[in-house]
């Protein structure tokens, strides 16, 4: 005499798992290589939004500009005279090796202009080479 | 009578569950952590010191009013007519130096915007400066 076949058992076999992990694996790939992980900024800042600028990538240090005016160096809220020393010190350090020290400025797009161009002169006082203000794509976040 | 056996199961080497957990930890953190934020540069330059008023004539002065009005030279630019009056201008000395002078209240995104038409026109030398 033959049986039925016997229903599958949910239980304890996992076999139905494997087309989910296998989805779970391929958007895990797709972060890794996607995505660049960065640190998390002290403060929000809404960039601006700009139609053409080039992109360059390169060692460079950040520095952010909140609406209200506050600052942060490599996302360490900072003083202004803090953050100040700070680069006099980065750039003596880099000039012992013969380099110029390149920084990002990532301003809310919201500031005043004066607070721009005050902060701007001021990082420039420190010595450092370049300064690149930091916008985003115009096809982007609007 | 004679039943049937249901074929023994093969017994995994691990078990899938704590093998997604993981997984699924895994991608929380990478989803979480990853910016894909496509970021551009400007370069920025502030004049030093005061403004060169009228001593260089050579300079090129966009200025921006609170209102949004652009004016070059002190002549009203209509919008999207900065590009063009600077690239007639800028085809007779390709050097010239732009001066761009926003008032103290206008918003950087403005400013921006305004800086993004300076360099669609091929100014070579952008500078920032008070009005």
């Amino acid at each position: 005499m033959q049986l039925p076949p016997m229903p599958p058992r949910r239980g304890d076999d996992e076999s139905h798992l494997i087309p989910l992990i296998n989805i779970v694996f391929l958007l895990l790939i797709f972060f890794l290589l996607a995505g660049a992980i960065t640190r998390p900024d002290p403060f929000a800042v809404k960039a601006p939004v700009s139609e053409r600028n080039e992109t360059r990538a390169g060692e460079a240090r950040l520095v952010l500009l909140h609406r209200d005016g506050r600052l942060a160096l490599d996302g360490e809220p900072l003083e202004r005279q803090a953050l100040m020393t700070h680069l006099v010190r980065a750039v003596e350090a880099a000039g012992e090796e013969g380099e110029g020290i390149t920084l990002y400025l990532r301003a809310d797009r919201r500031v005043s202009s004066a607070r721009l161009l005050a902060l701007t002169r001021q990082l420039q006082e420190t010595g450092v080479a370049r300064i690149f203000l930091q916008t985003l794509d115009g096809g982007g976040a609007p | 009578m004679e039943i049937e056996a249901p074929p023994p199961r093969r017994r995994a080497l691990i078990s899938l569950t704590p093998l997604i957990d993981v997984v699924f930890i895994l991608l929380v953190f990478f989803m979480l952590a990853s910016s894909f934020l496509d970021w551009r540069l400007l370069p920025l330059h502030a004049a030093s010191g005061k403004a060169p008023a009228t001593a260089e004539q050579t300079v090129l002065r966009v200025q921006i009013a609170a209102d949004g009005a652009i004016r070059l030279e002190g002549r009203t630019m209509a919008p999207g007519g900065l590009t063009r009056a600077l690239v007639a201008r800028l085809a007779e000395a390709p050097e010239r130096a732009v001066v761009v002078q926003p008032e103290g209240d206008v918003p950087l995104q403005r400013l921006v915007a305004v800086l993004d038409q300076v360099r669609a026109a091929g100014a070579s030398q952008v500078t920032l400066a008070e009005d």
